[in-house]
């Protein structure tokens, strides 16, 4: 049985924002495009940030002092040349949203409304109460399908065709039938999201398992600054979905176990609103201390009590939700639960400030791109800001996406061929029929376990090297795995497993990356060298891994600017 | 400060539905009894299913928490986002004995999963989208009072879980009928000051698939996980019809418009009047009925109707109150 | 106990279509020694209508209906679901929004009136279980009810939206499993049959222009009844008893299956178990056979 091949100008993995931003920019200058997504676009992991999208419009604020933040936020890892042309754009950017339609919350004057937000110098992210992404995924699919691109949902994206330095497609499933298929493209870009699941408590989607990653990283292609993860400080206990810095940036303060409001002692002058590696550790250490409180000693208090319920109602109302939901608490009346979350992968795929993916420090990949969270550019450094997370995606999606467009100019057609499917008809071939005695779930669970536990907000030699061990002894286990779903339809066990081979894979860059960098950094905090180390580890992991799965580390150099390293008090 | 916060467990029983569309003739039922925490929701039991029991159980999901609308499904018939329902309130909702079922049986493809395509196309019936000229590099955003923003009241937040439109009984009878999601989403637009299409109102007014084939019955307002009150939606969409002037002359807009005139004439209704005033001539239709309903004393004819005491009160209130015209 | 008093709704369909509604309430009040004043002035609710047509002017209709129970300084009684959700709606409304209010009163004012949100708003049936009591009923009883098994059929403007409804009473309703007219019809001594279209739509709301619809959702309410082995079907909403009572012919067209049941109103259920005379009941009104007494 032959596979089908369908030829596109562009196809692009992920429907996020990045994503339908790139694809409404090429379809509207009337390209031929495909988006190929795993759920529904309407289900991207954009639409759920909460707080809001940054850029320096007030009369107080300035593009200058955006660039700043991001930059002494990112523990001055980020690429400034990247950070200038964020902040340079994200005024447009987030207007140009707004034309599209997105429902920003308004000052009285009818100028979108901003609020300010940990490790700003000003108020400045804009927001649309606490659902911000999601307007902003919703208007941003919605004008994409207007223009008529073509999105194949709920297909599965199994593998690129690499060869000779050169992309030419993707091959995919569909998750409905397993119908393979591989799309043939002059242009390929992944937008398909970060990778935080890898952990036990985050507050990432089901599907942010980080695919996209490990598909480029298996063809021995690059991957920058893995060791990277943000925690936030505010998931709910015990199951680390996100409440958003938001209940911060109005006012929430925290407190712990003895009714201390505790940040008084690590950032005397931001409290609360410190960068969020510096809160994320302040919570945990707290804890750590046997100042924690809730059923399990495993948290602290979030209390937004004193804004009062019109405030709470008309800014944080979906933050309310979640509280009850989850906890059974009501912010209103009460301080509710919360700890530090994996959240965000600050790491990922290295491309140029145009979207190019880098072959290595020195050259680039024909014909492909990324952009948003699998993507570093990088803007975000050792640390990303609150609220620049969205606008990367946004930009650097619809920039990515004129990219590609004048690229495709240039760029000439490789024919796909038949046995451009193989490795993924072999990986999913072998998955549906190994007869072994392992489980899945089980073997994930006990990745979760171990990342959360030896590579999470303190990470130490020895901890590392226990996750090391682990990723590796769970790698020759996975081999040894047993699926029960057979059947062609709807094979979501299947799935999982694919999905969790993944993991496996771009957890070891997680935590190689990690062990090798013998300083602190950002969010990444080693107990045993807990001071940044500018002489030594002022540049970007290069993580490469071979055939035999093993991982090698290269560096490149951190592209500086006009705002000069400092130490980082907040 | 302290927080009063227990964890609490209890024994609940799962009846599960299955189907697997290659496989079965006909869809069944598995047992499942579980501990569950008060700390869960629905979700965690199908991924307790999925994990611990039989891996090739299916269902669609992702954020886990309430705002990618991918996990709807129905508990004790009635539909629920997997994610955002508590297993306490379920309990106390409907005890102890808890049914799981997908959306809509009649479209199941595996478990909990269904074909959702007729969703899809109503939401792509409606325009939905913000119909106005893009301007591609904005130097200043649209000004849209705080006043106007609160217009969406809400529609905005709508995750097209599709909750409401397998829970709607018209969606099942009417397959024209666009169904309270849609309409919702038909709303958020039109009520949205930047908007400038021409079509979708007068689309969302159209008989049959319209909103004027909605029974308000309510059932969409109960099961929305958002409190987005698709009815609320619907008759608003009715509203503004009549303000921007695309209500067609029917059956369905006269019967809203002829309870004013029988409110004016008699304060209460005429109720013969309304049929007569709403069907015009088709009104023969009606006449077996209306001859039997006379001969059993329930047809009151135009001058035996008793009229609100102080109608000129009334009179003077719809003159002076009214807001529409048709 | 003090004599339970209240400002009667009576809506227009209890004076019209179904008559024996208003007689059945009026004999059943008598019976428990409750005194309802009828609101004569009260004007129609919009059904819902009117308010797809104008909002502002059912706003002000209803605060006027609202106005005169005040007036008496007593909670208004509605008997019928659609009346009651109207009026519940604009009282929620405009209890919660002083600017609405003040501009509903402005209105108000040029007939010299005012509504000021004194007087609750509930249903005759809740007013039975909430302020009567099921107990008390039951002693009451003097013809029990006990060879029938009675199918309720709530309709949908009791029960949904529960959040609205649900403050306008005492006794929590479940809109996914409702209770209130089941616990009536024990007391009365009846069995109640549970069915899966109990909490369903009758489709009234588009008989003139959706008649399938409509004629389905009758046809299925009827036959779920059937099939759960009812005698007869009690509702408390008398649009919902017209559908059951008078579309059988197109009910049992639209569903390919013959159906018809006796339906009777919730009043003129309690009315036979407090020995009303079926004369005093109105049960000669009835399209569908009342074969059972």
């Amino acid at each position: 049985m032959s596979i089908p091949i369908y030829t596109y100008d562009a196809v692009i993995v992920g429907a996020g924002l990045a994503g339908c931003a790139a694809a409404r920019e090429l379809q509207n200058a009337g390209k031929k495009v495909a988006v190929i997504t795993k759920l529904h676009p309407l289900r991207s992991h954009s639409g759920a940030a909460q707080g809001g999208i940054n850029a320096a419009f007030s009369d107080e604020d300035s593009v200058e002092l955006h660039e700043f933040d991001t930059v002494k936020g990112s523990d001055y890892l980020a690429d400034q040349d990247a950070v200038e042309f964020m902040c340079k754009n994200a005024p447009e950017t987030i207007r140009w949203a707004e034309k599209m339609g997105a429902a920003f919350s308004r000052k009285p004057d009818g100028k979108i409304a901003q609020r300010p937000f940990g490790g700003q110098s000003s108020p400045r992210a804009c927001f649309a109460k606490d659902r911000t992404g999601l307007t902003l995924l919703q208007t941003v699919y919605e004008q994409a399908y207007r223009v008529g691109v073509k999105f194949w949902d709920e297909w599965y994206a199994a593998d690129i065709i690499y060869k000779d330095g050169k992309v030419s497609g993707v091959v995919a499933f569909n998750i409905r039938d397993m119908q393979v298929a591989i799309f043939n493209a002059k242009t390929v870009m992944f937008a398909t999201g970060g990778y935080a699941r890898a952990y036990k408590i985050n507050s990432n989607a089901h599907a942010n398992t980080g695919d996209g990653l490990s598909i480029v990283a298996r063809h021995g292609l690059p991957l920058e600054d893995m060791e990277f993860v943000q925690f936030h400080p505010s998931g709910l206990s015990g199951n680390g979905v996100l409440i958003s810095e938001a209940a911060r940036g109005e006012g929430g303060r925290l407190y712990n176990a003895k009714g201390e409001r505790f940040m008084e002692k690590y950032a005397p002058n931001a409290l609360e609103l410190a960068s969020r590696d510096v809160v994320a550790r302040a919570i945990l250490n707290e804890i750590r201390e046997g100042r924690g409180v809730g059923p399990r000693k495993d948290a602290v208090y979030l209390d937004v009590t004193h804004l009062g319920k019109d405030l709470i109602m008309n800014k944080l109302p979906e933050l309310r939700e979640l509280a009850m939901t989850f906890l059974g608490l009501d912010m209103i009346k009460e301080p509710i639960l919360i700890s530090a979350t994996a959240h965000y992968s600050m790491g990922g795929i290295p491309v140029d400030i145009d979207g190019h993916a880098r072959k290595n420090n020195k050259e680039f990949i024909e014909g492909f791109y990324a952009a948003g969270e699998c993507s570093c550019v990088s803007v975000h450094g050792a640390n990303r800001l609150g609220a620049n997370s969205v606008l990367e995606a946004l930009l650097f999606g619809r920039f990515v996406g004129k990219t590609m467009l004048k690229d495709l100019e240039s760029i000439e057609l490789r024919k796909a061929v038949q046995e451009d499917a193989a490795t993924a008809l072999k990986e999913i071939e072998f998955l549906l029929n190994n007869n072994g005695n392992e489980s899945v779930p089980a073997l994930r669970e006990e990745l979760q376990q171990c990342m959360t536990a030896n590579a999470g907000a303190f990470r130490t030699k020895e901890s590392l090297q226990i996750a090391v061990d682990t990723v590796k002894e769970l790698r020759k286990r996975f081999k040894n795995v047993r699926l029960r779903d057979k059947s062609k339809l709807f094979n979501t066990e299947l799935q999982e497993a694919l999905e969790f081979g993944h993991m496996l894979d771009y957890s070891l860059f997680i935590v190689e990356s990690a062990i090798a960098r013998e300083e602190s950094r950002g969010a990444h905090y080693r107990e045993d060298f807990q001071n940044r180390d500018d002489e030594n580890f002022l540049k970007h992991t290069m993580a490469y891994m071979d055939k035999d799965g093993n991982i090698s580390l290269d560096y490149m150099d951190v592209v500086l600017g006009k705002h000069e390293l400092r130490e980082r008090n907040y | 400060m302290s927080t009063e916060h227990k964890i609490t467990t209890q024994k609940v029983n799962f009846k599960v539905f299955r189907f697997n569309a290659d496989e079965d003739y006909l869809p069944y039922y598995e047992n499942y009894d579980m501990e569950v925490t008060s700390e869960e929701v629905v979700l965690d039991i199908l991924n307790r299913i999925k994990w611990d029991h039989d891996g090739s159980f299916s269902y669609r999901r992702s954020c886990r928490h309430g705002i990618c609308g991918a996990c709807a499904i129905k508990v004790n018939g009635r539909s629920t986002l997997a994610c955002k329902e508590s297993m306490n309130d379920m309990v106390a909702l409907f005890g102890k004995e808890l049914v799981i079922e997908p959306l809509s049986i009649k479209r199941a493809v595996k478990d909990m999963v269904i074909d959702k395509a007729d969703f899809w196309e109503k939401h792509d019936a409606i325009t939905p989208y913000l119909v106005a000229e893009i301007d591609e590099n904005p130097t200043t955003e649209n000004l849209v009072s705080p006043k106007d923003a609160q217009k969406l009241d809400e529609a905005d937040l709508c995750i097209q879980c599709g909750a409401c439109h397998y829970a709607c009984p018209v969606v099942e009878i009417n397959e024209d009928f666009f169904g309270p999601a849609a309409f919702a989403a038909a709303y958020r637009f039109e009520a949205d000051v930047r908007d400038n299409s021409e079509s979708r109102l007068k689309d969302v007014n159209e008989e049959r698939q319209g909103v004027w084939d909605c029974v308000k019955c309510f059932e969409c307002a109960q099961v929305c996980p958002k409190d987005i009150d698709p009815i609320g939606k619907i008759t608003k969409l009715h509203q503004m019809a009549f303000q921007e002037g695309v209500a067609n002359n029917n059956v369905a807009v006269r019967h809203a418009v002829g309870f004013k005139k029988s409110i004016v004439k008699n304060g209460v209704l005429d109720e013969g009047g309304l049929v007569l005033y709403s069907e015009g001539p088709a009104i023969v239709k009606h006449l077996p009925v209306a001859f039997k309903m006379f001969t059993k004393g329930k047809i009151v004819p135009p001058w035996g109707i008793t009229k609100s005491e102080n109608l000129d009160e009334i009179q003077k209130l719809v003159k002076s109150s009214s807001t529409a015209k048709f | 106990m003090k004599k339970l008093k209240y400002a009667l709704f009576t809506g227009c369909t209890a004076k019209q279509s179904t008559p024996e509604q208003m007689m059945s309430t009026m004999a059943v009040a008598d019976k428990l020694g409750i005194e309802l004043v009828e609101l004569t002035e009260a004007s129609c609710c919009g059904a819902s209508h009117l308010q797809d047509y104008d909002d502002f002017l059912s706003l002000v209709l209803n605060a006027r209906n609202i106005a005169y129970a005040e007036k008496h300084e007593l909670t208004m009684v509605t008997i019928c679901n659609t009346c009651q959700l109207n009026t519940a709606m604009t009282k929620q409304r405009l209890d919660n929004n002083e600017e609405l209010k003040a501009k509903v009163n402005e209105k108000l004012a040029e007939v010299g009136l005012e509504y000021k949100g004194t007087s609750a708003v509930t249903h005759f049936l809740y007013a039975i279980i909430d302020d009567f009591g099921l107990d008390r009923l039951k002693e009451m009883v003097v013809t029990p009810l006990s060879q029938f098994n009675i199918a309720p059929f709530y309709g949908c403007h009791n029960i949904r939206p529960s959040e609205l409804q649900n403050e306008t009473h005492k006794t929590a309703e479940n809109p996914y499993n409702p209770t209130s007219l089941d616990d009536l019809i024990i007391a009365c001594g009846g069995e109640s049959v549970d069915y899966d279209e109990k909490n369903k739509c009758c489709g009234f709301h588009v008989e003139l222009q959706a008649p399938h619809t409509a004629a389905v959702l009758t046809g299925n309410a009827i036959a779920g009844a059937m099939d759960g082995n009812a005698d007869w079907m009690v509702t408390p909403c008398p649009l919902c008893h017209l559908k059951l009572d008078t579309q059988t012919a197109h009910a049992s067209e639209a569903i390919g299956r013959e159906v018809e049941l006796p339906v009777l109103h919730m009043q003129q259920m309690l009315g036979l178990a407090l020995g009303c005379t079926p004369a005093e009941l109105g049960l000669n009104h009835h399209l569908a056979k009342v074969d059972f007494i």
